[in-house]
C-alpha cells in the first residue's frame, strides 16, 4: 500500500480546493470588532480582579447606585431628564438603568460623577445615562497636555488612581537616567520623594515590547494629573489595584527583567513591595486575603503565579492543560475562588480550593463562558449558543447566586433573557448591542443598560 | 535631544502598544480571510470554520500582549486556527460527512461541504483523523512549506515529514488506491 503515485495524489488534492476560496463572511469581519470590547482586559496588561480590589469597585457601586436613575419592569416613571425609571430592585435583585445608547466603554465613577471613553475621546455623565463629549468640566478636569482616558478607576477615601493606556511610548534609546530627568524633569505636586527602587538597576528602556501606560492621581476625583515617572522609581505602570489600607501597582522596567510590585497609601509615595516571578510583558496581580497572583503570556513564562501570604514566595499556579492565563478570579464567601480561562483546547470557568491549583467547573451553565464578571455578591457570565454563535447580538447572559453552581437566565425588565456584551464597570454591569455601520462590515456597540445588584 | 523622548498620540511612532484595539483589528482582518478558509477546510462545514475563527479571534486577543513582533502575526494566528481547530475536530468526533445525492443543495449554501461533495479526494481527506487533515489542509490546500508547517504546528521538521507521508498512505487507503490522477 505504500506504492502509491505521491504526485498524482498531491495534484489531485491541489486541484479540488480550486472554485473554493470564499472569503470570510461579513458577520466574521464585524465580530473582530466585538474582541476586544468583550475582552477589554486581555490584551493588555491584566488587573485580575480579587476580593479587596472590587471591594473597592463595590463602594463606588453604592454610590453610583444613588445617583442613577433606575429603570425596571414595567413600572415606568417619568424622571427630570425624560429618562424613565423603575422605584427600586426587580424580583432577582437587579437595578435596571437604560442606557442613551452612547458608544461609551470604560466606565468610571469619580466624584461628580462618571467619565468614559466615547468615539471623541474621554466624556463624561453626571449620572451615567447621558454623556456628552468633550467632558464636562464640572466631572473631569485633566491637568497638563496628557491625554487621559483611563482604563478603570479606583479610590480610597478621596484619592482617586486611574490608569491610561496607550497614549504614551518612550524610544529605546540613549542613557535612560538623563532621559527620565530630561523628560520629566520637573517637579509635579502629585510627585514626592520617591521611596521605589533607588538601586534600580533596569534601566527604563522601553521598547513596542512594552505597555506605554501612563498612572494618574486625583486628589478630590475631579482635578487629574498624570504621575510623574520618578515617583515610580523610572518604572512603568501597568496595573493599579486597592489593597488593605492602600495601593498596589504592578510596573515593569524593561522587556528582559521581571516586574515589581509597588504599593503605596496615597499614591504619591510608592515602596516596592516585591518582585514579580515573570517577565515584563506581565498581567498584574491584585490583592486578596490570601495573596497576589500575577500571569504572564509571554512565551516559556506563560503562566500565572501566586503569592504566599508572607509575600517571600511565589508559587506556580496549576491551570487545566493548556492554559497560561487566568483572565478573571474572585474569591467566594466561604473563600473558594472561581475564575475564567481561554486555552487552546479548555475554557470557560474554573475554580480552586486553595488559589494554585484550578479545576473547570463551570457548573449548570450548558456552554463555556465567554465573559465572566462579579456584581454584587453575584457571579454574571455570558456564552455564545450555537445557533447564535455569529450574532453580534447572541452572547446569552446568565447570572447565579451561588457562586457559580447554578446559572439562571438573567431576565431583563421585560422579562426577557439579556442578550448581549457584558462589561462590569465601577461594580455595575454595562450591557451593550451592536449595530452595524453603513458599510456593513464594521460596525459600533452602544450602552444598553447599566445593572446593579442589590445595594452595589 | 534628550536620549529618550517621550511622545504621546496614537502610533506616533508606529509602535504597535500605542493602541491594541486598532492593531489587533487591523492585523485580524488582514488575515482573517485566510483563516476562515484554513479552518473551512480543515473542518469542512463552513458554519464550524465560522465558529472556529471566532474562538481563535478571541484567543488572539487575550493573548495580543505575547506577540512581541506583530509581523509574525500571521503565523503566529495560523497556529491558534489550527490549535482550534484540532480541539473542535477531537471534541465533536463527528465528522460531516455529504451525501453525493445531496450535492448540489449543500453547494448553495456551504462552500467547504461543497468542495467535500465536488470532489472524491477532497472527501476522503475529510474523513482522516485530525493530525493528518489539518497537515495535508496547511501543505496542499493553504500551500504551506514544510518548514511553515513545522513552525505553524510548533513541532519537528521530521515530525512534518512523517506526518505528511502518514497522511497522505492514509488517504490512499482511503480512496481504494485510486489516488492517481486518471
Amino acid at each position: 500500500m505504500d506504492e502509491f503515485d505521491s504526485e498524482g495524489l498531491e495534484r489531485r488534492l491541489r486541484r479540488s480546493v480550486i472554485g473554493h476560496r470564499p472569503g470570510a463572511p461579513g458577520e466574521l469581519l464585524r465580530f473582530i470588532d466585538t474582541v476586544p470590547v468583550e475582552n477589554r482586559f486581555a490584551g493588555r496588561p491584566t488587573l485580575i480582579g480579587h476580593p479587596r480590589i472590587r471591594r473597592g469597585f463595590a463602594t463606588l457601586a453604592t454610590a453610583a447606585a444613588l445617583a442613577v436613575a433606575l429603570v425596571a419592569g414595567s413600572t415606568l416613571v417619568s424622571m427630570r431628564a425624560g429618562r424613565t425609571a423603575a422605584p427600586g430592585p426587580d424580583a432577582a435583585g437587579w437595578t435596571w438603568q437604560r442606557g442613551d445608547g452612547t458608544s461609551v466603554f470604560q466606565i468610571g465613577h469619580v466624584a461628580n460623577g462618571y467619565v468614559g471613553r466615547c468615539a471623541e475621546g474621554l466624556c463624561s455623565s453626571p449620572d451615567g445615562v447621558n454623556w456628552t463629549s468633550p467632558a464636562d468640566p464640572r466631572i473631569v478636569v485633566v491637568e497638563g497636555a496628557d491625554s487621559f482616558v483611563p482604563q478603570d478607576i479606583l479610590h480610597l477615601g478621596s484619592v482617586y488612581l486611574a490608569i491610561t493606556i496607550g497614549t504614551a511610548m518612550v524610544a529605546p534609546s540613549g542613557d535612560s537616567s538623563q532621559a527620565v530627568t530630561a523628560t520629566h524633569g520637573r517637579s509635579t505636586p502629585t510627585a514626592a520623594p520617591t521611596q521605589a527602587p533607588a538601586d534600580t538597576a533596569e534601566p527604563p528602556t522601553y521598547d513596542s515590547g512594552l505597555p506605554a501606560d501612563s498612572l494618574w492621581r486625583s486628589a478630590d476625583g475631579l482635578h487629574w494629573r498624570r504621575v510623574d515617572s520618578l515617583a515610580l522609581g523610572g518604572f512603568s505602570p501597568t496595573a493599579v489595584g486597592r489593597i488593605p489600607g492602600g495601593f498596589v501597582l504592578a510596573a515593569v522596567a524593561s522587556r528582559d527583567q521581571p516586574g515589581w510590585l509597588l504599593t503605596s497609601s496615597d499614591g504619591i509615595t510608592w515602596t516596592r513591595s516585591s518582585r514579580m516571578p515573570v517577565l515584563a510583558t506581565v498581567s498584574a496581580g491584585g490583592s486578596s486575603v490570601d495573596g497576589l497572583w500575577v500571569s504572564s503570556t509571554g512565551g516559556r513564562e506563560s503562566g500565572v503565579w501566586w503569592e504566599t501570604p508572607d509575600g517571600a514566595t511565589w508559587a506556580q499556579v496549576n491551570l487545566p492543560a493548556g492554559v497560561t492565563q487566568l483572565d478573571a478570579a474572585f474569591t467566594l464567601r466561604g473563600g473558594e475562588h472561581v475564575g475564567m480561562v481561554v486555552g487552546p483546547s479548555v475554557s470557560g470557568i474554573v475554580r480552586s480550593a486553595d488559589g494554585v491549583t484550578w479545576r473547570v467547573d463551570r457548573g449548570d451553565l450548558a456552554e463555556p463562558a465567554v465573559t465572566l464578571c462579579r456584581i454584587g455578591d453575584r457571579l454574571v457570565a455570558a456564552y455564545r449558543q450555537d445557533e447564535g454563535a455569529t450574532s453580534m447580538s447572541g452572547r446569552y447572559v446568565w447570572q447565579s447566586d451561588d457562586g457559580g453552581v447554578t446559572w439562571q437566565p438573567m431576565l431583563d425588565p421585560s422579562g426577557n433573557q439579556l442578550v448581549g456584551l457584558i462589561q462590569s464597570a465601577g461594580g455595575r454591569l454595562s450591557v451593550y448591542s451592536y449595530k452595524t455601520n453603513p458599510a456593513g462590515n464594521t460596525g459600533t456597540f452602544h450602552l444598553d443598560w447599566l445593572v446593579s445588584y442589590g445595594g452595589a | 535631544m534628550e536620549g529618550h523622548l517621550l511622545v504621546t498620540g496614537e502610533g506616533t511612532l508606529g509602535n504597535p502598544a500605542a493602541d491594541p484595539v486598532a492593531e489587533y483589528a487591523r492585523a485580524a482582518r488582514s488575515k482573517v480571510d485566510d483563516a476562515y478558509r484554513l479552518a473551512g477546510y480543515i473542518l469542512g462545514d463552513a458554519a464550524e470554520a465560522q465558529d472556529a475563527v471566532q474562538d481563535a479571534l478571541v484567543k488572539a486577543w487575550r493573548n495580543w500582549s505575547s506577540l512581541r513582533e506583530p509581523d509574525n502575526f500571521g503565523p503566529w494566528f495560523d497556529r491558534i486556527v489550527v490549535n482550534t481547530c484540532r480541539d473542535r475536530l477531537r471534541r465533536h468526533r463527528t465528522l460531516r460527512m455529504v451525501d453525493l445525492d445531496q450535492a448540489g443543495e449543500v453547494e448553495s449554501r456551504d462552500a467547504f461541504a461543497s468542495m467535500l461533495a465536488d470532489d472524491e479526494v477532497a472527501a476522503a481527506v475529510s474523513r482522516l483523523g485530525p493530525e493528518h487533515r489539518i497537515v495535508i489542509a496547511l501543505r496542499y490546500w493553504r500551500d504551506m512549506t514544510l518548514g511553515e508547517i513545522a513552525e505553524t504546528l510548533d513541532v519537528p521538521l521530521g515530525t512534518v515529514k512523517s506526518r505528511l507521508h502518514n497522511a497522505l498512505r492514509a488517504l490512499r487507503a482511503e480512496l481504494g488506491g485510486s489516488g492517481n490522477e486518471a
